[in-house]
């Protein structure tokens, strides 16, 4: 794919580009004949820095909003020949399709779905050859000539190319963000069905495969039987070529992630160390490894605690020790910004999502066996990975704990309310981000009951069934109640949350700590109605986009921090209604009400102001594409289309029987056909299927 | 390159395995610091050589966590102070030139995190060293810094929050009350300050939980519409009124104290008394040609949620659910968010 399509991705070219499509237009009546609205700009009295910032941010969106019918024909010819209109439906060259083609056309209607051009049908020099309408023979898409499109195969070329091939030395700003950047690119392209096979989420190599047979002008009009059987070899050629790519991209991404991954000790006190589980788990195998390295217990094997050994099993030894000691040292991990860099938690979890994504992109069995899934052995490496080092993930997470006795951490003899935060790394910032990024990985890897999952036979006898050894009950440090209440006090008057209490509220704190709360079943800790006000007040008026704070400007990665909140807690208050209204039933069969915001105006935003005409997502018009936005857009945009949907989503084998895998959408904006995008989990922000393949491989 | 970037240490290349991903093509200047950083790490040597590294290593990527962990290490480790005492140390000479290197990193509008923790994780140190005018001096020392950058960027989110800490840190009483007046100061240079208006919560609130008095909320609240009529469209004072008097509400309410609750709705009746005044007089006076106040969402927003915290009085729920079904079409783009909001108040007045 990458060596298929070579971009010319630099910044100027792309500034150009955008300038030049500023004409892109769509005059907000939406696919579906919503009823127009008239969405006012911000409104004034007074001039301030906040308001003319404000002002030109509208300023920079209006271009974009223009009514696209009333457009001049270069202009929309440039829209079409970038990608962001659909081509001309060559169809209708017939006499027939192009009398109905004007037989429906009003040629003063302004809706974006009804006008179609039907005079510049004729006037138009179709040079294109008959059959290669073959890409463009879908009836709706015809009927609908000003559907803005997402230009899916320009940011997944974008994309997979920031991944492949070498940043230029002006992305040292991201030396510590590897393992953002990998996932920023990698989600966005599994939203964008990169690593699909012709599922629902349409794939890139199908139609590359017609994209190749259209442009090669030599394919012109021959339509034998020998042909097309060429055709068919050509285009299974560059399948093949493309699943090969892909699958070294995925295992070069876990070798990556990899070398990324650094341990480090970490202390805890031996009385937590003795009730919990893991941390045992944990002395054991350190015990071993320093036996295997000196040689003296070889019998030991690698993958579990002590295989079956007698009553001399040395890995009884450290835990005897543990209750003298009162410090004990065990061996942490966690994934660093890049390579020998400290771990640290952000990049973990950026790390811990990416080989989710590539575990479960290779390890779901799709239409064919899991083994001969050509994904399978890098999603198998992921997997192990990830199996390998949870619970040094585990301990370095437990190691950046803060406890703060109260307000200003001053002690107080009584009601004195103790809370939990993380650091983002040892020697680090104290943040609600810390909160949300420890309790993700910890959620997808099956780190956040009580029941111990690890072997934990104090017996040392190998008598008891699986499932009693499972179970002992430990204490599970994150399940402490004062975790959420550190995160519930990040909540402003406002009603957003901020980094610390009393901080300012804002999106991307208020996502982890909505999303924290989310994971930890905590959310009536909160001011919910507070919330849900803040959150919608966050939605521009105008632009339809997010902006992060009060009076600040939209931003295209808000689209995810605070459309994904919104999803998050809609699904809540609804989940939540539906417990307190009929426990008994165990069906889901209400109907799930549509989000909160404003998700067509959202995916208008998205698709008009925050597409880079060359691939690629960003802020807001006058700023350049990067990874993250990139990455947040999307997301945003995935939120926007899919219909809410209960939290966690019920394991796949019970959603197929549910609802007979039938996707639910939210109104959609634009090309319907081919906008559509994977449907991201929005506590967890990859998609829900990935999420589903890593809570059903917990055991 | 720093000349003090010895070279008689073995570099250690970096090993990102074969063939990564997302690799940056460095730079050969880029490369050469961080192979020689990583030895030094790799080989914990908190030496002087060693922290002038961190310098051109820092220059190169301010972003790079891990360096300016190791830098405090060094720090910590030549300087002198460290005596014996349990917590580490640094030189005040040490700490001052640090400051200011990190100053001159971050420009006039440093955003990364590692930056502002570098001034954090050196002033709980310093500030550690001094008490009484001294330490007041250190940290209005810091205050003028942030006061800089805000300047420059007057919503610099790190800039708000370091400033939170030190007032935190210090919890000074001369301190909060001069906070209250900074805030104002930022107020007034732009009412749509939004991180002012939450900096003047903070202050008042002096970072804690406890309410404030109703006394100090009575005036908050006339404070809050005087910010209102200077542009009723601004969201801030709005928020900030429901914000002050919610939490009365709330307060008295969870105490049950019938006193405290009578008072706290009287408050709440003369406030939503205040905002319709307001209302009725730029009905008549429009505060703009362009936008009647009938259009004006902020403040209809703020008389429905204080409408609707009277949920026996069906008066004032009718009330508040005409305004929602407006603002259903003044306010289209939450037009589903004031549905739902019409949907519970109908629930309520049934």
């Amino acid at each position: 794919m990458n060596a298929a399509t070579p971009t010319t991705d630099n910044a100027a070219a792309a500034a150009a580009a955008a300038a030049a499509a500023a004409a892109a237009a769509g005059d907000g009546a939406d696919a579906s004949g919503r009823p127009a609205f008239v969405f006012p700009k911000a409104r004034y009295i007074l001039d301030t820095e906040s308001t003319l910032a404000q002002m030109a941010a509208e300023a920079e969106c209006a271009p974009f909003f223009i009514d696209l019918p009333s457009l001049p024909e270069e202009q929309l010819d440039h829209l079409r020949s970038v990608g962001l209109l659909p081509p001309l439906p060559l169809i209708m060259l017939d006499d027939d399709d192009v009398h109905e083609v004007n037989d429906d056309d009003d040629d003063d209607d302004d809706e974006g779905d009804k006008g179609d051009g039907g005079d510049d049908i004729n006037t138009i020099r179709f040079d294109q050859p008959k059959n290669s309408n073959t890409t463009t023979n879908d009836p709706s898409s015809s009927n609908n000539l000003f559907n803005i499109r997402l230009l899916r195969d320009k940011h997944i070329a974008y994309l997979s190319n920031a991944l492949s091939n070498p940043l230029s030395k002006g992305y040292v700003s991201l030396d510590s963000s590897h393992p953002w950047m990998i996932y920023w690119c990698l989600h966005s392209l599994d939203l964008l069905g990169y690593f699909d096979f012709g599922s629902s989420v349409c794939t890139s190599s199908s139609r590359i495969v017609g994209s190749g047979s259209r442009g090669s002008g030599s394919s012109s009009s021959s339509d034998t039987a020998a042909e097309a059987g060429r055709m068919k070899d050509e285009a299974s050629w560059v399948h093949d070529v493309e699943i090969l790519q892909k699958r070294t991209l995925l295992q070069r991404i876990v070798s990556t992630l990899q070398h990324c991954y650094m341990e480090v000790p970490v202390e805890f006190e031996s009385e937590e160390v003795v009730t919990d589980c893991r941390l045992r788990e944990l002395l054991l195998l350190d015990a071993q490894k320093d036996n295997t390295d000196n040689a003296v217990y070889t019998s030991i094997g690698g993958d579990s605690s002590g295989g079956g050994g007698g009553g001399d099993d040395p890995a009884q030894q450290p835990i005897a020790s543990t209750k003298k000691a009162k410090v004990v040292a065990v061996i942490g991990g966690g994934f660093g910004g890049g390579p020998q860099q400290l771990p640290h938690v952000a990049t973990t979890y950026a790390a811990v999502l990416a080989l989710s994504i590539v575990a479960s992109i290779g390890m779901t069995e799709q239409s064919k066996s899991s083994d001969d899934h050509p994904y399978h052995e890098p999603g198998r490496l992921a997997m192990e990975l990830l199996t390998k080092i949870r619970l040094r993930l585990y301990a370095f997470f437990l190691s950046l704990r803060e406890e703060f006795k109260n307000d200003n951490n001053k002690e107080v003899e009584e009601g004195g309310e103790r809370k939990t935060a993380f650091r983002m790394h040892h020697d680090g910032e104290i943040d609600v981000r810390a909160s949300y990024c420890i309790l993700t990985p910890c959620y997808l890897l099956g780190l956040l009951n009580n029941v111990c999952d690890v072997d934990d036979d104090d017996d040392g006898g190998g008598g008891a069934d699986e499932s009693n050894a499972n179970t002992t009950n430990d204490y599970n440090p994150l399940l402490s109640p004062t975790i959420p209440r550190y995160i519930a006090s990040c909540q402003t008057f406002e009603g957003g949350f901020g980094a610390e209490p009393f901080n300012e509220a804002h999106g991307g704190y208020t996502f982890c700590a909505l999303a924290a709360l989310r994971i930890l079943n905590a959310v009536p800790l909160i001011d919910v109605n507070a919330l849900s006000s803040w959150l919608a007040r966050r939605q521009m008026s105008y632009e339809g986009g997010f902006c992060g704070r009060t009076n600040k400007l939209v931003d295209g990665c808000y689209s995810f921090w605070q459309g994904g909140a919104v999803a998050v807690l809609d699904s809540w208050l609804h989940d939540d209604k539906e417990r307190s209204g009929r426990e008994e039933t165990t069906t889901c069969s209400t109907a799930y009400r549509e989000i909160s915001f404003d998700e067509v105006m959202l995916q208008r935003y998205i698709l008009l102001c925050a597409q880079d005409v060359n691939g690629g997502l960003r802020d807001k018009p006058s700023k350049s594409k990067d990874f993250y936005h990139s990455c947040y857009n999307l997301s945003g945009l995935s939120v926007a289309q899919h219909a809410l949907k209960p939290w966690p989503s019920p394991s796949i084998d019970a959603s197929a029987i549910d609802d007979g895998k039938e996707e639910k959408f939210s109104k959609l904006f634009g090309d319907t056909k081919t906008n559509i995008i994977g449907r991201t989990d929005p506590v967890i922000n990859i998609r829900e299927e990935r999420v589903q393949f890593m809570r059903d491989h917990q055991e | 390159m720093n000349p003090s970037v010895v070279l008689d240490i073995v570099p250690i290349p970096q090993d990102d395995g074969p063939d990564p991903v997302c690799s940056i093509a460095y730079s050969p200047e880029f490369v050469h610091a961080y192979d020689r950083f990583r030895a030094v790490l790799k080989a914990d040597e908190r030496s002087e050589r060693a922290f002038h590294l961190t310098t051109t290593c820092l220059e190169l990527n301010p972003a790079n966590y891990t360096v300016w962990h190791f830098r405090r290490q060094c720090l910590i480790a030549l300087s002198s102070a460290n005596t014996s005492g349990r917590a580490p140390k640094i030189d005040v000479e040490r700490i001052e030139s640090d400051l200011d290197f990190a100053d001159k990193l971050g420009g006039t509008n440093p955003k990364n995190y590692q930056l502002w923790y570098h001034r954090r994780a050196l002033l709980e140190i310093r500030f550690g060293g001094e008490a009484g005018d001294a330490l007041l001096e250190v940290a209005k020392k810091e205050l003028d810094y942030i006061d800089r950058i805000l300047e420059d960027d007057s919503k610099n989110y790190h800039a708000w929050s370091h400033r939170q800490w030190i007032m935190r840190t210090l919890n000074n009483p001369e301190l909060w009350t001069s906070e209250v007046d900074y805030a104002y100061s930022k107020t007034i240079e732009d009412p749509r300050n939004n991180s002012a208006w939450n900096q003047r919560w903070f202050a008042l609130h002096e970072g804690r939980s406890d309410v404030l008095t109703l006394e100090t909320a009575r005036e908050e609240s006339r404070y809050a519409l005087s910010g209102a009529k200077i542009d009723p469209f601004n969201e801030c004072p709005w928020r900030y009124l429901i914000g002050v008097l919610m939490e009365q509400w709330r307060s008295a309410h969870k105490s049950g104290d019938a006193e405290d609750i009578a008072r706290i709705i009287e408050l709440v009746r003369e406030n939503i008394d205040n905002v319709k005044e307001m209302y009725h007089m730029w009905e008549e006076n429009p505060p703009s040609e362009d936008h009647p106040i009938s259009a004006c969402v902020s403040l209809l927003s703020a008389l429905v949620d204080l409408l609707v915290l009277f949920k026996d009085e069906k008066e004032l729920l009718a009330e508040a659910k005409e305004i929602v079904k407006d603002l259903t079409v003044e306010d289209p783009v939450r037009r589903k968010y004031w549905r739902m909001k019409e949907g519970e108040i109908s629930k309520l007045l049934a």
